[in-house]
């Protein structure tokens, strides 16, 4: 398909035009993780000024209770990712490729249990949490943030592999394959796209609870960044440019993950997959 | 393109195996969500019919009682006007940006590098989290803040607007930061889904003639439908549920005029100490989305 | 009932567990715990150290230990949603057993059985309280004691007022609100009044009630319970905190501005008076050195000239109902309000000492603390909110119908007050 010139340059505006309705907001944001506490509510305001320094980033980089913060965001984030993820797998295999009794009443209730506002289930689930003798740990956090991101992991990865060919995997039933292979080796490397949104999401998901990551755990040892954020919150003193610190430095690895998994959002790549 | 009512190609035994393998399949979910997700939510209902639990000991049974209390307190009624209006626009217009981004990143003729850094500017929103998101806005929204100052450089204002707390304009406001907060998850789902659509498709269609505009309608949004109802659905859901931004931002305030079912819930369970009622809430709720879920299982299956 | 409910779900969800295969397999740190050699270990929730010089309050603590070989181990929460934790601990019975508290919750909590009893725990370690100037009270028992105090003033931005040409600080109502309108300066984004009113912390209420408090009224009527409507120097407080508004004075966005916002919008010098707690002095004199800072008490009303009071403040703590070791943690309450101790917390939080004996030796030698001083030592403390059951929603109340009557929903203070007064009234059914 050939562009003409004059729609490539429409194009490159309109993406322009978008990324400083995402980016600005967030410039503004990194502008400010480099002020002083005082200097981020001047005016007018400046992008740069005067009170520029890496100070924030230093407060935080060498405080180790900080930096604990970031190690079990990461640990917490990245477990949840795997788990959910290959559960999610099974799962929507089985409503993708079977029929079944109960399979309506199963997908009705898998996206109506998150309807429930967190916060209500909030108090039954922390007398749970201490039954199961598992709170202040990572099981925990770990534990509850698979089961919160389960339901979205399974209907979008049902959603992708229903968009798969049945013929795909039925080839390698008919050549006497397992079903496990059908799913490994056929229908988990063609959805790859699916599974990389997915595991995005999830991984955002557990990257930014609050409430339960501070109900669920007790010590600084297990907590994670978002209350590290809060704690910048006092009653009576705000660090506002290490919170802005704080979250840029979180979302740092991030950008880099994305960055990293480029490769499979290049289009025509499952198409091409397929028809191989 | 489905074969649900073909024959299979492969031999089938008609044995206890093949019985139970889909639900082998689903077990581990089944056990992680009845245990960790059912049965709190079974208390919470539960808790829906008694007064005065937790608080005390003796709490009673007293049937419809707590709905009754909601459902005529003139704030939760407001709350749900509010949530609903707040929900749509937010679905609506995060599909549409999600769409029309996802439609950019993915066309073919830019190099593969700058469609990469679009993709990560686009995705920034959602990296930080409900807190920093919040404080960042009301950094740039504050009376003396950026945008004031912007739009009073170009004299498009006469004074300072107060965006947070002027009532008449504060719901909108917070709509807004929440669409921009939340459309890079439908740009990621879109775009993995795009990636899911046969070249073949567009090929034959260039081949019959059919405009870019054409192929979009006839051929992408068929393709991307189930994809996009069910984030749309999900984001129905999640946005029902949205707490931390609008307590950071509003509260609730000023004055009702950005009270959610969420805060709502939050402020009668933890300040007013009325759990029973704020769990009929999440009841009430909860049986919406189960009416909405309904509604999608089944348009789901009716497509198979 | 709870009882019986949460029995029910430990029976439903250890079966579960069994079945599943996957109980018990996570490296759970029990918390009544005893130390691996006997000895014991206390816990205390609290935010205040993250507001104090790092690791001072883990010093207090090592001494403790050193004195009574009681650990106590800190547990610092970010006070945001500290609220939401606390109920989910104490239905859990994780609750930890040295709780802090904020006078809002204390009513509450106290009436729904989650504090312990202080004076019969006092009495059991054999604690004097004679020296010890305040206890929060809920029907006649101790629930929570305060530590620290810190009153709530009206800090002044001296340079504002110098430059427009004003060198009096205003007494009363009318005084005040002139020089609001002399220092106000929109172009300048100069403003004379600013107070955090967002519902986020609703307790901001007491600083408008500290207009009418400072005017010797009282909010709580013969009968122990609320009295609002037909409050005669209530509703004049309403009347001349929207005048207020009506003259322009406020600072922009005030509705949904929260505590920390009104302090970075006074330290950028747009605010020439905020009512604020003294906590935040340090904070102020840190983020703006050169600003000339002072601390008046609230104005009162122009033909008052009565005692003077003030908002009351502290930080206060309560032993949990389920702890195991409560006598222990009395014992650390104890050593919190020693003469000695007590003072040099006072020095290092800015506060003012809850053991009359203390003498806490300032380094602040500033004039606004010496200003805080005066005013500290001559005003009686008032938090009348603190006695009404959920308090918090209560004076959320207030502050959603006082944006309407503002925003001029209502014709006047009196008809806003009658709407109020019902939904107090609610509180008590």
């Amino acid at each position: 398909m050939k562009t003409s010139l004059a729609k490539r340059i429409l194009l490159l505006a309109g993406m322009v035009i978008a990324a400083l309705f995402s980016g600005l907001p967030v410039l503004w944001l990194l502008s400010s993780s480099f002020k002083s506490n005082r200097n981020i509510f001047a005016t007018p305001p400046k992008i740069i000024d005067e009170s520029f320094s890496f100070d924030a980033y230093i407060d935080i980089l060498t405080d180790p209770e900080k930096v604990r913060f970031f190690f079990n965001s990461y640990f917490v984030a990245a477990v949840v990712v795997a788990c959910t993820l290959v559960i999610a797998l099974l799962a929507a295999y089985s409503f993708s490729r079977f029929n079944f009794p109960g399979k309506k009443i199963l997908n009705t209730v898998i996206i109506s249990v998150q309807a429930v506002p967190p916060i209500t289930l909030l108090i039954p689930y922390m007398v749970l949490v201490v039954t199961l003798k598992i709170y202040d740990s990572y099981p925990a956090l770990i534990l509850t943030y698979i089961v919160f991101t389960l339901p979205y992991a399974i209907l979008m990865l049902t959603g992708y592999m229903n968009t798969l060919p049945k013929e795909l995997d039925e080839a390698v039933l008919i050549d006497g394959g397992s079903r496990f292979r059908a799913l490994w080796g056929v229908l988990v490397p063609s959805s790859v796209p699916g599974l990389v949104s997915v595991g995005l999401y999830t991984f955002f998901q557990c990257w930014n609870e609050y409430l339960y990551a501070l109900t669920l755990t007790r010590t600084n040892e297990m907590r994670t960044v978002p209350i590290g954020i809060a704690s910048l919150m006092g009653q009576y003193a705000f660090e506002w440019n290490q919170i802005m610190a704080m979250s840029i430095l979180g979302s740092l690895p991030v950008i880099v993950i994305v960055l990293f998994f480029q490769k499979y959002f290049i289009s025509g790549m499952t198409a091409g997959a397929v028809k191989n | 393109m489905r074969s649900k009512n073909k024959k299979p190609k492969y031999p089938v035994k008609k044995s206890l195996r093949r019985v139970i393998e889909p639900y082998l399949f689903l077990s581990p979910v089944v056990i992680l969500m009845c245990l960790l997700l059912m049965l709190p939510i079974i208390l919470v209902i539960s808790y829906s019919f008694y007064d005065n639990v937790l608080i005390t000991n003796d709490s009673t049974w007293v049937g419809l009682e707590n709905y009754k209390t909601v459902l005529t307190d003139r704030v939760f009624l407001s709350s749900i006007k509010n949530t609903v209006i707040f929900v749509v626009l937010n679905v609506v217009f995060h599909l549409l940006i999600g769409m029309a981004l996802a439609l950019m990143v993915n066309v073919k003729c830019f190099s593969s590098r700058v469609k990469a850094g679009f993709r990560v500017v686009y995705m920034l929103p959602w990296m930080f989290n409900a807190t920093v998101v919040a404080i960042l806005w009301k950094l740039l929204l504050n009376a003396n803040g950026v945008v004031n100052y912007l739009l009073s450089q170009f004299n498009m204002i006469a004074g300072p607007v107060e965006w947070l707390s002027d009532r008449s304009i504060v719901f909108w406001v917070l709509t807004f930061i929440n669409i921009w907060a939340g459309y890079p998850f439908y740009m990621i789902s879109i775009l993995a889904g795009l990636q899911g659509i046969s070249s073949d498709l567009y090929e034959a269609a260039q081949i019959d003639g059919a405009s870019s505009v054409q192929s979009f309608f006839y051929i992408t949004l068929p393709q991307l439908k189930p994809i996009l109802i069910s984030i749309a659905m999900l984001d129905f859901i999640w946005t029902t549920q949205n707490f931390s931004l609008i307590w950071l931002l509003t509260a609730g305030g000023p004055s009702h005029a950005t009270e959610m079912m969420s805060t709502y819930v939050y402020k009668t369970a933890f300040t007013s100490y009325q759990y029973s009622q704020a769990s009929a809430a999440a009841v009430i709720i909860l049986l919406a989305c189960i009416v909405l879920a309904i509604f999608y299982v089944r348009n789901q299956t009716r497509e198979d | 009932m709870m009882k019986k409910m949460v029995s029910v779900l430990l029976t439903m969800s250890l079966s579960m567990a069994l079945i599943a295969g996957c109980g018990a397999g996570g490296d759970s740190s029990e918390t009544e715990d005893a130390g691996s050699d006997g000895e014991v270990v206390i816990e205390f929730q609290q935010w205040f150290d993250n507001e104090m010089d790092e690791g001072y309050l883990q010093s207090v603590c090592d001494a403790f230990y050193e004195e009574t070989g009681i650990r106590v181990e800190l547990l610092s929460n970010p006070y945001a949603d500290t609220q939401a934790q606390m109920q989910a601990s104490a239905a859990a019975g994780t609750l930890a057993d040295v709780v802090a508290l904020d006078g809002g919750w204390i009513y509450d909590y106290a009436t729904q059985g989650m504090l312990a009893d202080l004076g019969a725990l006092y009495e059991e370690i054999g604690f004097d309280t004679s020296d010890i100037s305040s206890q929060t009270e809920v029907n006649g028992t101790v629930y929570a004691q305060p530590i620290v105090n810190f009153p709530c003033l009206m800090a002044v931005n001296l340079d504002i007022l110098e430059e427009a040409g004003i060198t009096e600080l205003p007494e009363t109502w009318s005084e005040f609100l002139d020089m609001c309108i002399q220092v106000t300066n929109p172009d300048e984004n100069v403003y004379g009044f600013g107070m955090n009113m967002s519902t986020d912390n609703a307790t901001c209420m007491e600083y408008y009630a500290a207009f009418a408090w400072n005017s010797g009224c009282s909010i709580i009527g013969d009968d122990g319970k609320p009295f609002l409507a037909g409050n005669e120097v209530w509703i004049e407080t309403t009347e001349f905190f929207k005048s207020l508004f009506d003259n322009g004075v406020t600072l922009p966005g005030m509705y949904t501005l929260t505590d920390a916002d009104k302090v970075q919008e006074f330290v950028n010098g747009r605010i020439a008076f905020m009512p604020d707690s003294v906590a935040h002095l340090t904070n102020i004199q840190e983020q703006a050195p050169e600003m000339n800072v002072t601390y008046i008490n609230m104005p009162h009303k122009d033909d008052y000239d009565g005692q003077s009071y003030m908002r009351a403040n502290n930080w206060a703590c309560g032993i949990a109902e389920n702890s195991e070791h409560k006598t222990e943690a009395a014992q650390f309450i104890q050593y919190l309000l020693g003469a000695e101790v007590n003072a040099d917390l006072c020095v290092h939080a800015g506060g003012f000492p809850v053991n009359a004996a203390s003498e806490p030796a300032y380094t602040d030698d500033s004039e606004a603390f010496q200003a805080i001083q005066d005013i500290y030592a001559t005003t009686t403390g008032v938090a009348e909110f603190y006695s009404f059951p959920t308090a918090e929603a209560l004076m959320r109340t207030l502050d959603e119908n006082l944006v309407m009557y503002l925003d001029g929903d209502y014709a006047t203070a009196e008809e806003m007050m009658e709407v109020v007064q019902q939904e107090f009234d609610a509180a008590y059914e």
